[in-house]
């Protein structure tokens, strides 16, 4: 018996005039390991809410037609209830899963709604925290987890049901390398033991590759490829269009015209790699020459409760003009750094200077003028009701009179290119135009410093492209941006310069390239740089930061 | 990490108590604080809430509740002798005369609302959201019902912490939330309520699928892990609380611990 079967599936919301999953057919078989990628808003969401009968028995589309069959148990049939005691879904959002104040009680929760004996779940409890490493946290709160803690607890919770069939919703959308490497750890010890079949659904094409059976591409509610991860990465281009990034390896041997099977991952390439290509010249390592100080920072240091040190005496100057990545590992003091520069946070000691000026000693709002700062978070920031609004409170606050504040509304809605949402409430945006309009509520005000704390977390790769080039242009135009983020291909292809941080200290400084060649060094840091330079590193003792880089320098060779 | 919840770790005799005991002691405080309006009679409840709260050791821990509860005293003391009518005219304010009775009726009802609010705060203080889950659904409560609301305390850090962030956040964009007039604050607050109700809100739709993919109310018994127990000393309190409410009624209805009105 298959473990999931999909029949000509057709999901309908109200008030949508496509369909979210149109003619969908699908069989998983028990134990396989199924990576489902796509664009946002392929259906990847509804697909996985199908197959514990979430919908249709808690979300009720407007029509749903066709059938989801679990283990010979057709979802239109049964209760949420009875699917979920054979599947268990773990979400993108740690905070919503976990409703209840301490890890017992939280990973107690299903098994004891389903009334089993006292024993029984205390038994199971042991068992799924074993499973998430997360023994020996029964009695914390859950509150006081970190992210990447909060999501193995999401998935604890879920295994004390004993699913048979685990699908994990972008749940590692939102952590850190680090969490999401606990997370790909778990689900392998998961394969390796035959725990269960998996559903995958995540942008981390690299990591998938490594680890699933099978890759299934969904776009506009379709399955558009359907096979082994080799054969459906091998789609470079049309992958690329729908704004997904398949293994950079992969990619590189396409785009190099390599007729072999393309590599999916570092070691694969490297020993399939022709050996008649020649690095022709060795990159350019960049080292931008500033003329005036945008940010100086000497000795700075913070601490929140007077005993742990969140950053231990820093001393950086960024240029003006620069595009600095900032990265290391959470926890590593790389918020409180950049909360610094803009008076969120007030450093307990060390100064700061913006453009020769002491920033210690104004207030935040004052020096939102000079350093605009986006959250990660784009509904922390916005609260007007429509996107117009939103761009001209900051400007009218400032007292500009009406022409300015018209002008820069404008221009921010062209710069973004938005100008047809602004009459739109930015509540009902997709979550990458909501940080748009985020980003665009801050430069309204003009900030000369722009800094981006992790602008790409949960995008797709297509979103975050585009976010990015925004940043970019902005760059162009003589903005210092400084951008905290996890995802290192947008370091090696954006920043000039790179800051890692790690437990408070800035461990390293200094151009992309000079870091990103440290690859051994970087490990202890929890950070990784792309495929395609660790790939150039170990193959012809180059760092080439991206695809195009690496094409630029190497040729056929004699 | 800052502390949000009201719960103090702490192993003393009010925090073993089982947290039906203290459910019902603060019923009777609440019961004992309404009968009596004479200043001295309500000093003595607060007097027996104030030994419960030094045997719990949570009282210095609530410092920033002091401050609240003295303006509270303040008004109630300061307010209530101008809107209650006594007999023996003590002075006039203008034409406003001022009674002996009512300054005394003023003090015992902000005496009685410390009693009673010190009274929650200590009963929180010494129990767990889930002991109190377990012994509401204990008492028979619907399990729904309970379940909403320790979900609410779960989420309460929660939402601090992302107001916190709210505040910074919007204060980063130039939105200036240091204004000076109540109507400007009022104006502020909505930089920080819109985003932080959005938050929630969006939150709040997973959730339920969280909770319905976890089996919620899959079955009518459920299996508790922690189930509260009554001991000797639950009893042996209990027993009191109500002898004394029983006590304190029957006081009362002798005449006893009351200013206004004067004949019963």
């Amino acid at each position: 018996m298959s473990a999931i079967e999909i029949e000509n599936l057709f999901i309908k919301y109200r008030g949508q005039s496509d369909y979210a999953l149109q003619g969908v057919n699908l069989r998983v078989k028990n134990g396989e390991f199924v990576g489902i990628i796509g664009p946002t808003g392929a259906g990847k969401s509804s697909f996985c809410t199908t197959l514990n009968g979430l919908i249709p028995n808690l979300i009720k589309p407007e029509e749903f037609k066709g059938d989801v069959t679990i283990f010979g148990l057709n979802t239109k049939e049964h209760t949420v209830a009875e699917l979920s005691q054979h599947v268990g879904i773990v979400f993108q959002d740690f905070e919503s899963q976990l409703f209840c104040t301490t890890v017992l009680l939280e990973t107690s929760f299903g098994p004891g709604n389903l009334g089993l004996p006292r024993e029984e779940i205390l038994k199971r409890v042991d068992e799924s925290l074993k499973w998430t490493r997360l023994t020996g946290f029964e009695k914390r709160y859950t509150y006081s987890l970190s992210g990447g803690e909060k999501q193995r607890l999401a998935i604890a919770a879920t295994l004390s049901m004993h699913p048979t069939i685990i699908v994990l919703d972008e749940a590692t959308a939102d952590l850190d390398p680090v969490g999401k490497l606990e997370i790909y750890q778990i689900a392998k010890q998961f394969k390796e033991q035959q725990t269960a079949t998996m559903v995958i659904v995540d942008h981390h094409l690299d990591r998938l590759a490594e680890i699933a059976d099978r890759i299934v591409v969904l776009n506009n509610g379709q399955i558009i490829y359907d096979g082994k991860p080799r054969e459906v990465f091998s789609h470079v281009d049309e992958l690329i269009e729908m704004g997904l990034r398949p293994p950079q390896v992969t990619e590189l041997f396409f785009r190099l015209g390599i007729k072999d099977e393309y590599p999916l991952d570092v070691n694969e390439a490297i020993n399939r790699f022709p050996q008649n290509y020649k690095v022709t010249s060795p990159p350019k390592a960049i080292s931008e020459n500033f003329e005036t100080r945008a940010i100086e920072i000497r000795n700075l240091s913070h601490t929140y409760d007077g005993e742990f040190w969140a950053l231990k005496g820093i001393n950086v100057t960024i240029g003006k003009g620069e595009f600095v990545g900032v990265i290391g590992p959470n926890g590593s003091g790389k918020t409180t750094f950049a909360q610094c520069i803009n008076g969120i946070v007030r450093p307990t000691k060390g100064s700061i200077k913006l453009f020769g000026e002491e920033a210690t000693i104004k207030s935040v709002s004052e020096l939102g003028k000079i350093v605009g700062y986006v959250f990660q978070n784009p509904d922390y920031q916005i609260f007007s009701n429509t996107v117009r609004e939103e761009f001209t409170v900051g400007p009218r606050s400032l007292g500009l009179p009406s022409e300015e504040v018209n002008q820069r509304l404008a221009e921010m809605l062209k710069t973004l290119g938005i100008e047809n949402l602004a009459n739109e409430d930015p509540f009902f945006l997709s979550k990458a135009n909501r940080e748009r309009v985020a980003v665009g509520a801050v430069l309204t005000l003009k900030p000369e410093i722009v800094i981006l704390d992790e602008p790409t977390t949960g995008l797709s790769p297509g979103e975050v492209k585009k976010m990015m080039e925004l940043a970019k242009s902005l760059n162009e135009q003589g903005k210092t941006i400084v951008a905290i983020t996890h995802d290192m291909w947008v370091v090696a292809q954006y920043c000039k310069r790179v800051l890692v941080l790690h437990n408070g200290e800035l461990q390293l400084d200094g151009p992309t390239q000079n870091v990103f060649s440290q690859i051994d060094l970087l490990k202890k840091f929890y950070v990784e740089p792309p495929q395609v330079c660790r790939f150039s590193q170990a193959k012809f003792g180059e760092t080439f930061l991206t695809i195009e880089e690496l094409m630029k320098h190497v040729t056929l060779g004699g | 990490m800052v502390q949000y919840t009201m719960y103090i770790e702490k192993d003393t005799f009010v925090h073993r108590l089982d947290p039906r005991t203290k459910l019902l002691w603060l019923v009777c405080v609440f019961i004992w604080s309404m009968t009596f309006n004479h200043p001295l009679w309500t000093l003595m409840i607060l007097f027996v809430v104030l030994v419960f709260g030094f045997a719990s050791k949570t009282l210095g821990r609530f410092k920033y509740f002091w401050y609240g509860l003295l303006s509270l005293f303040l008004m109630c003391s300061l307010m209530w002798p101008f809107f209650k009518r006594g007999y023996t005219v003590l002075m006039y304010f203008g034409p406003l005369p001022l009674y002996y009775e009512s300054v005394w009726y003023g003090l015992a009802v902000g005496i009685r609302l410390i009693a009673m609010v010190l009274a929650g705060i200590i009963t929180f203080a010494t129990t767990r959201v889930e002991d109190l889950l377990a012994a509401l659904c204990k008492l028979r409560f619907p399990y729904s019902m309970a379940f909403g609301v320790s979900t609410i305390f779960r989420f309460i850090p929660t939402m601090m912490g992302d107001g916190m962030l709210i505040i910074a956040a919007q204060e980063a964009r130039g939105v200036n939330l240091r204004g000076g007039s109540i109507w400007e604050k009022a104006k502020n607050s909505v930089p920080i309520m819109a985003p932080l109700l959005v938050t929630t809100l969006r939150r709040t739709g997973e959730l339920a699928m969280a909770v319905e993919a976890r089996a919620f109310r899959a079955k009518t018994e459920r299996t508790d892990l922690y189930v509260p127990r009554l001991e000797a000393k639950d009893v042996a309190v209990m027993i009191m609380a109500i002898a004394l409410t029983l006590i304190f009624l029957y006081l009362r209805l002798q005449g006893y611990g009351a200013i206004l009105p004067k004949e019963m």
